[in-house]
């Protein structure tokens, strides 16, 4: 009887184990597929913010007009993606699984904050140039 | 017959050593993979680092190039080589090519495996910027 009991509750012990174990690794392996979806997509957004002259902003809304008079609009969609919308046509799909962005302009920097839906916070800075030129005209 | 209860080491016929030596398998097959999943995560971790250095460097000659572009009409193109960053030789040049009024540079650093590109053109006779490109792929 008492190794019956000693069984069971050995038993118990392992499937914490292996079960913490397995909830571990699926939570690094979210974590890692966010941390790639979220390079991806600062590898783009910002190449776009860093060549701007205007930037215009609202509660989760980004739109940007390129030095070379090319203007976009950055939002979440309700599929939860994170869509570029050429002016005059022409959608990417930047990021997916996001909950919500919230841009902001701080000191200068375009600074925003992307909510996946697993809970990551992507933080993602960039300077457009337009700044840039601010600072070198010394206004 | 009388029933003599087993006692001593092989009391279980070794099942306990058994299931032991089965769950400790279990168990370092999947350290194995939690170690390859971070192992993974450090290289994607350790290889962004590197473009954000390589980024930088490009970025802030790129606007120092501006800058004297805007002031002096000409640009500094000594190619500069720093000995470390992040544990690699990093290189910085800067090239400049004059076409009617428009002044084309492009800035590129390279840090180990990663690279970045800031190319931009600006026009002096009307004083604005007319291109300013940004890429960590290379230049053709």
């Amino acid at each position: 009887m008492l190794s019956l009991w000693l069984t069971a509750l050995l038993l118990l012990a392992m499937g914490e184990v292996l079960l913490t174990f397995w909830k571990g690794y699926n939570a690094l392996e979210s974590r890692v597929d966010t941390e790639v979806v979220g390079i991806a997509m600062e590898r783009t957004w910002s190449q776009d913010i860093h060549s701007s002259v205007v930037v215009n902003l609202s509660a989760s809304t980004v739109a940007l007009t390129l030095v070379d008079g090319t203007q976009f609009r950055y939002w979440v969609n309700t599929d939860g993606q994170l869509v570029r919308v050429q002016n005059g046509g022409g959608t990417s799909v930047l990021a997916v699984g996001v909950k919500s962005i919230r841009p902001q302009l701080q000191n200068g920097e375009l600074v925003c904050s992307v909510l996946f839906d697993n809970g990551v916070l992507d933080l993602m800075e960039a300077t457009p140039v337009a700044s840039i030129l601010t600072l070198l005209n010394g206004k | 017959m009388e029933h003599i209860p087993q006692t001593g080491v092989n009391a279980d016929h070794g099942h306990v050593l058994l299931s032991t030596v089965g769950f400790l398998t279990v168990v370092s097959l999947i350290l194995v993979l939690l170690g390859t999943a971070a192992d993974y995560s450090f290289q994607i971790i350790y290889m962004q680092s590197l473009a954000t250095e390589s980024y930088w460097l490009a970025k802030s000659q790129a606007v120092y190039a501006l800058s004297e572009l805007t002031k002096h009409s000409t640009v500094d193109t000594q190619p500069l080589t720093l000995a470390n960053v992040a544990g690699h030789e990093a290189s910085v040049t800067t090239q400049m090519t004059l076409q009617k009024a428009t002044a084309t540079v492009t800035v590129s650093a390279a840090v180990g495996t990663a690279r970045h590109t800031v190319t931009f053109s600006y026009n002096e006779n009307t004083s604005a910027l007319v291109t300013w490109v940004d890429s960590d792929v290379p230049p053709q």
